[in-house]
């Protein structure tokens, strides 16, 4: 039977405050579990880039009125199921912007280790060359770090607005 | 105009710097993790580039994270660009990691793939 226990939860409007927090909150907690180091450490750096990348993510359309203040909300659970540390998170994403992020998860999740690797550090030194690439770091991040695919899911709102749920587990 | 010692204060989610233009030691030990690294790092880019027209006739950088976020590493490759920049180019990177820390020591043989410096990895039991 699968057990889960809920660490941390949050729902709400996510602001930088909001991220540093949820961040001191997280590590305070871990600090009280029994956990080794290299655990706890995988998780708060996975934690940090999921954080981050919702809230970059959202800071990509403060001028869209579609992106009301309830859509720019979000969902982040942190548990452990059967004694490994699961990070939820959902947040708002312009339905225009599925398909690219799709395509993305995609190809992050049908690399092996070593593909993640030289996919980082192509992107790592494209960032480099341009200011203004983003080059998606975070979630190629995630994915190494974690050692899972990412478990990823969108759900629709409505004609403009979709729902999109990350699920990471960490070995 | 002379620069003077760049020295900045570590905060829970931003490393200590100093940076000393005269020995040509530059240090950044600490967390990396802010949301926003080019606000951080930016201002030492700019120092950096200051220093690179006069520079100690070594420079030796010394890095140790204890965690290191992606929008940071985005600004040490600036940083470290910004450093290959330096007249002479006699510097070089010491990327120090403790000996038991898996990540630090794969974000160190990331950016020696990618940086064209000098470049050492030292795992070490103390930082």
């Amino acid at each position: 039977m699968e057990e889960e226990n809920v660490i941390l939860s949050f729902k709400g409007i996510i602001t930088a405050d909001l991220l540093t927090s949820v961040l001191h909150l997280m590590e305070a907690k871990m600090e009280t579990m029994d956990e080794s180091p290299r655990t706890r450490k995988r998780v708060f750096s996975i934690l940090v880039e999921c954080l981050q990348n919702i809230y970059h993510h959202l800071d990509d359309n403060p001028s869209e009125a579609d992106f009301e203040a309830h859509n720019r909300s979000a969902v982040v659970l942190i548990s452990k199921v059967n004694n490994q540390f699961l990070i939820r998170t959902g947040n708002c994403i312009n339905i225009p912007k599925i398909m690219e992020l799709k395509e993305r998860l995609d190809l992050i999740n049908s690399m092996d280790k070593e593909g993640l690797r030289e996919m980082y550090q192509t992107s790592l030194s494209e960032a480099a060359m341009s200011p203004k690439a983003t080059a998606g770091l975070g979630m190629i991040d995630i994915a190494r770090k974690s050692g899972n695919k990412l478990d990823y899911e969108f759900l629709e709102i409505d004609s403009k607005m979709g729902f999109f749920c990350l699920n990471i587990l960490i070995d | 105009m002379s620069l003077t010692t760049l020295h900045i204060k570590p905060t829970a989610f931003t490393p200590e710097v100093k940076f000393d233009p005269t020995s040509g030691q530059f240090e950044i030990k600490g967390r990396s993790i802010p949301e926003n690294a080019p606000e951080f790092y930016n201002p030492l880019i700019d120092w950096v580039k200051n220093y690179s027209s006069k520079p100690a006739a070594f420079t030796s950088v010394d890095v140790y994270f204890e965690y290191l976020n992606t929008s940071s590493s985005k600004s040490l490759m600036h940083l470290f660009n910004a450093l290959g920049a330096v007249s002479g180019k006699a510097v070089s990177i010491n990327w120090r990691h403790k000996k038991e820390d898996e990540a630090m020591k794969e974000a160190g043989e990331d950016f020696n793939t990618i940086v064209n410096l000098p470049f050492n990895i030292v795992a070490t039991d103390s930082i």
